[in-house]
């Protein structure tokens, strides 16, 4: 029986190992970067220029000026530029090896088959959106001449990095879902779709729309919630509810994997 | 005029063979309707600001009716070649074609044709449905109007088809076609009319989109059917998009002429 702190230690070199393969293979394929980075850089135009349409008609949306809004954009691609560089590039090979089999390799390994499968190939070009992301709150900030202080950055990256569990935790359980669907393809259309939701403030949708996405399916917490812990309007009962849903994500992810792998037979059997 | 007969006689049996295709990967097609998530975002914002008072004019069932036509006009006039037909090129299968003595782009045109007969009845019940739930009346269905339709969706189809196969074109030159053809699609789609109504941009910018190809894609369709141009308004926009569909087209074949005179196919 391994200890605790060096079962961490030996997945964190696991991660290491696997972020510089990425790497190496990434910078194989340099052009992409540029390719990338104006795709990032158009999706960002669209997302402002829907904003700005949306503001040259009113002066707040849902309680929420120009510039704040803009924070809820920035926490938006940060999300997805995570979704697209981490999650997305598992999940197609995920969903490869499961069809042909190749998923043996995976499961003999001395390791956690949901880590090893969720985490092994990042697609650096695609951080391009973070880089985005990141420029749109710092204009936000400096439009509304707010620094926020040390709690806030604290709740924020506290509840940023939730927001990340949750994606994963929601990635994760739809990879482990080809284990028993094998063309999940249209799923994560559906789930990419779902998430353009979260470029606008919650607060700005009508009320059913509000109350759902709010409530009962987290995506407001993929962006609403980050920015208003930056921009101090969170209560702190509504950023327990976001930790508490991004632990139980991810503690249901966990389960769901195990479920899924003890699942799998493999292709030829 | 010869030539003409003769694409007529080939014509039906393209189409016959193109149409049992699409329905071997009807599957395929239903997935296409999940794109439509996104206006139906940017929807559910404007009915929130309707709320209080119409936005420029539209109200919340306005926008309803704006939004569903969006999604219903995409389908009959959306169009994706770029990938297929930049794959037929780099990769040399386009050899094939040039031996038969159809222009491969008639292979294209006849997939897209089959593609929307397919996939248009799947969400005309929905938004048939969304339209007869929401009160107050969002489309107008007289005959006059609904040829105007008619009329405005086929520019908007010819419009589509040929820009796109304009962009793969380009693939006789260079790599990146992929990267400008989605460049495109997102250019499109928000100056197009799709993303949000051109009567919303302010009014010297919605002015100018009205000249300007990408209206034909979504946007003419839509205001015809809901009821927001005259016949006159609507005759002028037709006409514009007539226009660019020509020059279009024509850049497209002179392109694509250009193209296969250098094109020697991957591995002879």
């Amino acid at each position: 029986m391994r200890t605790i702190p060096h079962t961490i230690a030996r997945y964190v070199g696991l991660l290491k190992l696997f972020a510089h393969n990425s790497v190496l293979t990434n910078l194989e394929y340099r052009v992409n970067f540029a390719g990338a980075l104006l795709m990032s850089l158009l999706d960002a135009l669209w997302a402002v220029g829907g904003a700005v349409l949306f503001y040259s008609h009113r002066a707040t949306l849902g309680g929420w000026t120009f510039p704040e809004a803009l924070v809820v954009v920035g926490m938006f691609f940060i999300a997805s530029g995570f979704l697209d560089a981490f999650l997305q590039p598992n999940l197609r090979d995920v969903i490869e090896a499961v069809r042909t089999g190749a998923m043996d390799y995976v499961l003999i390994k001395p390791i956690s088959p949901m880590f090893h499968a969720t985490l092994r190939r990042f697609r650096l070009e695609k951080l391009s959106s973070l880089g985005v992301g990141l420029a749109l709150i710092g204009y936000a900030l400096a439009q509304l001449r707010l620094w926020p202080g040390t709690e806030r950055w604290i709740a924020f990256l506290g509840l940023g990095l939730a927001a990340l569990i949750l994606l994963y935790a929601l990635m994760a359980m739809l990879t482990a879902l080809c284990f028993w669907v094998v063309d999940i393809a249209n799923i994560e259309e559906l789930v990419f779709g779902v998430l353009d939701v979260a470029r606008f403030p919650a607060q700005a949708f009508p009320e059913p729309v509000r109350g759902i996405i709010s409530l009962v399916i987290p995506i407001a917490f993929v962006s609403t919630v980050p920015a208003e812990a930056l921009l101090g309007r969170l209560t702190p009962a509504m950023a327990l509810y976001g930790l508490a849903w991004a632990g139980a994500a991810l503690l249901l992810s966990v389960l769901v994997w195990r479920a899924a792998v003890s699942r799998y037979t493999s292709a030829s059997s | 005029m010869h030539k003409l007969t003769r694409l007529l006689v080939i014509y039906p049996a393209l189409l016959r063979a193109y149409w049992e295709r699409a329905v071997a990967y009807r599957a395929v097609f239903a997935v296409s309707l999940l794109n439509a998530i996104f206006p139906l975002v940017m929807m559910a914002i404007w009915i929130g600001m309707a709320q209080d008072g119409p936005v420029a004019g539209f109200s919340a069932p306005d926008f309803a009716g704006y939004y569903l036509a969006a999604v219903l006009v995409r389908r009959l006039t959306g169009v994706g070649i770029v990938q297929d037909a930049e794959r037929l090129v780099r990769s040399g299968e386009l050899s094939v074609y040039l031996f038969r003595p159809l222009d491969v782009v008639h292979h294209f045109f006849a997939r897209v044709l089959t593609g929307r007969v397919v996939v248009t009845p799947m969400l005309l019940a929905p938004v048939a449905l969304a339209i007869l739930a929401i009160p107050g009346p969002q489309f107008d269905l007289r005959p006059a109007t609904l040829m105007r339709f008619a009329l405005s969706c086929g520019i908007g189809l010819l419009f589509e088809f040929y820009a796109q196969w304009l962009l793969a074109g380009l693939a006789f030159w260079i790599v990146q076609t992929q990267g400008i053809a989605a460049a495109y699609q997102f250019v499109k789609a928000f100056l197009g009319g799709y993303i949000v109504p051109l009567a919303l941009f302010p009014p010297a910018v919605s002015g100018l989109l009205t000249w300007l190809p990408f209206q034909s894609s979504v946007a003419l369709p839509v205001e015809i059917l809901t009821g927001r141009l005259s016949a006159e308004q609507s005759f002028l926009r037709l006409a514009i998009g007539a226009g660019w569909v020509a020059l279009i087209a024509l850049g497209a074949r002179l392109l694509w002429r250009a193209g296969l005179r250098g094109y020697s196919a991957v591995g002879g």
